[in-house]
């Protein structure tokens, strides 16, 4: 019960004396832990990929000599690593397209008020939280040759099996499905939580203008949405472009290094090749790359969307 | 919940945190070994190990925490190593010398090495003939067969004496419509078939070039890779290569399904006779384009050695001189279906023991060294699996495969010096 019930009581004594607050530099020294987790954990061991990348380190050994920047200037004259930037960006743009679009749909229609629309959001999101091996190992199960769910379908209706992942083509667009479905699901929930956002004033408004239908979802739904399109597009791609796990589990970067990822490259490099400071090179490029686009899209990202406001 | 009972039950908590602690191994006094082993769950050799672990802990009151692993045992020792936190003894899997040397405790005072099989000098010794692993296993292989299925298809696998002998058998098979070479795109097999070939396929001075630092791309592509091409080109491979595990390989020749598989027979046997204990399987020696035909060997995998920097060294030592004891060390490689590289140790080898008395026993065939391990730099066998593997799949020609070969050959040469 508030105090206002009771104006009749006794004036309330004197505030006790309050420390003074902090000021100037000493509340630097609240964010200093947080700083020094980052720099334990993030930057240290970016510089210490470096400084590796600049050796002919074997990954175990103690010897290691410095070799200056050879190791960059083999990486932009490897094949398997082209292969791999290609392949990386296949993932990551492809599964950011496909996450987007399936997961906007599933936003808008289960923003509706339709019955058991909570157990079908749960559903979408249920991939989400399995682990991507065991993601990769049941997509295993479906796209093998003997035993494999697919062609066991298709022997149902006569037709001969299919061997599916001998083709780099079709093993590159299984992992690209694979992976889109698997975290559909956050960008489902990034969008539905946008759609919310926006007020019911303006969608009003709007229909009073005449702006109805996809009229409105162009003119106000997506103008609206354009801090959830940023985040959910940068995670996903983010995501895409450090794919291992699927790709590991469902061709393990073959046939030969026809499917590899930069990440799964790496990991061939550095245990298989036992070429650590190459493959730490192949990391920072890695990095650079994927900082680069991250700034530009959010640059793109924050462009577009004074565009709209204005 | 007033703040009394909380400080009890952290107190309580923290009380009983420390009791079990307490109670736990190594706070008891007992001395602990780690062992580390290159092994599937289900081998038949798990058993013998355990019991033997058993056996040596009654004995000696020393504890042994067994762990083993396939996939990614080379990559989990090659982080210990880098760590400096290796396992007291650990399967060195063919490396003892060429990969672990610099980490491992040289063995060469202990009783059992006089006991070592000579053959085993070029790959296990030093160029100081320092000694670091013992060979509990010795790889001594050929191509494995199944013997029933090549005898119908009216193939004398014992008279396979060349490369073209051994196209013509595979000819026959297909025509029977069972695939002639089972291979797996989920396994190493892809290298195991690279080396095979490639042990007995140049000459010495191409073999010197491989040792100094040149890579020959023409004559790796050509006496090497050109094989595998026309294999696939005739449609000799299994349907399933690319999803195809090593348990695959062993039930498609267990089954009857498949005739040859370039592998060491011992590597698929137990899954093999799990799946048909009655099934007919040896293996034949490697033809060569010269005809003269050969086998393969080397350290094998279950060979063990001895961290340099283990606490527990002498238990370790101990351990292993155990393991060596001419009874324990032939239950291991009974288990195994595979030679031992002890000669003072009897070896029940089972289903392969008609193929080791036709191949290995009269000593007349020569044994070559497993190819990537003398001649080409370490690190280059992931590289071997990849690109023949590409040949197999159609991604890249011998030529294209042989370039790449060579690009991590140069890398890993120029590394190890």
């Amino acid at each position: 019960m508030s105090a206002t019930a009771h104006p009749h009581q006794a004036t309330p004594a004197p505030r006790p004396h309050r420390p003074p607050r902090p000021a100037g530099a000493s509340i630097n020294l609240m964010y200093v832990p947080a700083l020094v987790l980052f720099a334990v954990f993030i930057i240290y061991p970016v510089l210490q990929g470096v400084s590796i990348a600049m050796t002919n380190w074997d990954g175990y050994s103690s010897r290691r000599a410095f070799v200056g920047l050879e190791n960059f200037a083999r990486v932009f004259s490897d094949p398997n690593f082209s292969t791999a930037m290609t392949n990386t960006f296949i993932y990551g743009v492809g599964s950011t397209v496909i996450q987007q679009v399936l997961g906007l749909l599933f936003a808008v229609l289960l923003d509706q008020k339709l019955r058991g629309r909570q157990i079908a959001r749960a559903i979408i999101y249920l991939p989400v939280l399995v682990s991507p091996v065991v993601m990769g190992l049941m997509y295993y199960l479906v796209f093998r040759y003997h035993q494999g769910a697919l062609n066991d379908i298709l022997g149902v209706f006569g037709a001969a099996p299919v061997s599916w992942m001998s083709d780099a083509g079709v093993a590159i667009g299984v992992i690209v499905v694979v992976n889109s479905l698997q975290f559909m699901g956050i960008s489902m929930l990034i969008y539905l939580s946008g759609l919310q956002g926006i007020p019911q004033e303006i969608r009003e408004a709007a229909a009073l203008d005449g702006s109805i239908g996809w009229n409105q979802f162009r003119s106000i739904t997506i103008p609206q949405l354009m801090p959830a399109f940023a985040s959910s597009v940068v995670l996903n791609l983010i995501g895409g472009l450090k794919l291992y796990d699927v790709i590991q589990v469902l061709t393990g970067g073959g046939p030969g290094y026809a499917t590899n990822s930069v990440s799964t490259l790496i990991g061939r490099t550095y245990f298989g090749n036992q070429a650590a400071g190459y493959a730490a090179a192949q990391g920072v490029v890695l990095f650079l790359v994927i900082v680069v686009c991250t700034v530009a899209l959010n640059w793109w990202f924050d462009r577009t969307r004074s565009h709209l406001e204005n | 919940m007033t703040h009394t009972a909380l400080r009890a039950g952290l107190v309580a908590t923290t009380a009983a945190a420390l009791l079990l602690t307490g109670c736990s191994a190594p706070g008891s006094g007992q001395q602990n070994l780690t062992f580390s082993l290159y092994m599937t769950a289900d081998s038949p050799a798990r058993a013998v190990y355990e019991k033997l672990i058993a056996d040596f802990t009654h004995e000696t009151g020393v504890a042994v925490d067994m762990t083993y692993d396939t996939t990614n045992y080379e990559n989990n020792i090659k982080v210990k190593m880098a760590a400096g936190n290796l396992p007291d003894v650990f399967a060195t899997h063919g490396w003892s010398v060429l990969r672990y040397s610099e980490f491992l405790q040289p063995l060469d005072d202990q009783a059992w090495t006089s006991g070592v099989n000579t053959a085993l000098n070029t790959s296990m010794r030093d160029d100081q003939g320092h000694l670091y692993a013992l060979p509990v296993e010795y790889t001594v292989a050929g191509i494995a067969v199944n013997q029933d299925v090549v005898e119908k298809a009216g193939v004398d696998a014992t008279a396979i004496n060349t490369w073209d002998d051994f196209n013509t058998a595979l000819t026959k098979v297909a025509a029977t419509g069972v695939t002639p070479i089972t291979a797996s795109g989920k396994s190493s097999s892809a290298g195991n078939m690279a080396d095979f070939i490639a042990s007995n396929a140049f000459t010495d001075a191409q073999r010197q070039s491989f040792l100094g630092g040149t890579f020959d791309t023409a004559a790796w592509s050509e006496r090497v890779l050109s094989h595998v091409q026309d294999w696939r080109t005739a449609g000799f491979f299994n349907a399933d290569y690319v999803s195809a595990s090593l348990d695959d390989m062993a039930s498609q020749l267990a089954q009857g399904q498949a005739a040859f598989a370039l592998v060491p027979a011992s590597s698929i046997l137990a899954t093999t006779l799990k799946l048909n204990p009655s099934a007919n399987i040896g293996f034949i020696p490697i033809p060569s384009d010269q005809a003269e035909r050969f086998l393969v060997g080397g350290e094998g995998i279950h060979s063990f050695g001895v961290s340099k920097s283990s606490k527990n060294k002498e238990a370790a030592l101990k351990f292993v001189a155990f393991l060596a004891e001419p009874d324990n060390a032939a239950a291991i490689a009974s288990a195994l279906g595979s030679y031992s590289g002890l000669t003072n140790v009897k070896v029940d080898l089972g289903l392969l023991q008609s193929s080791y008395d036709a191949w290995v026993t009269p000593a007349q065939l020569p044994t070559k060294p497993f190819f990537d391990r003398v001649y080409l730099p370490n690190g280059i066998w992931s590289t071997m699996i990849a690109t023949t593997d590409s040949v197999i799949t159609g991604q890249a020609s011998p030529d294209q495969a042989s370039e790449q070969m060579k690009l991590q050959y140069d890398t890993l040469f120029r590394q190890a010096r």
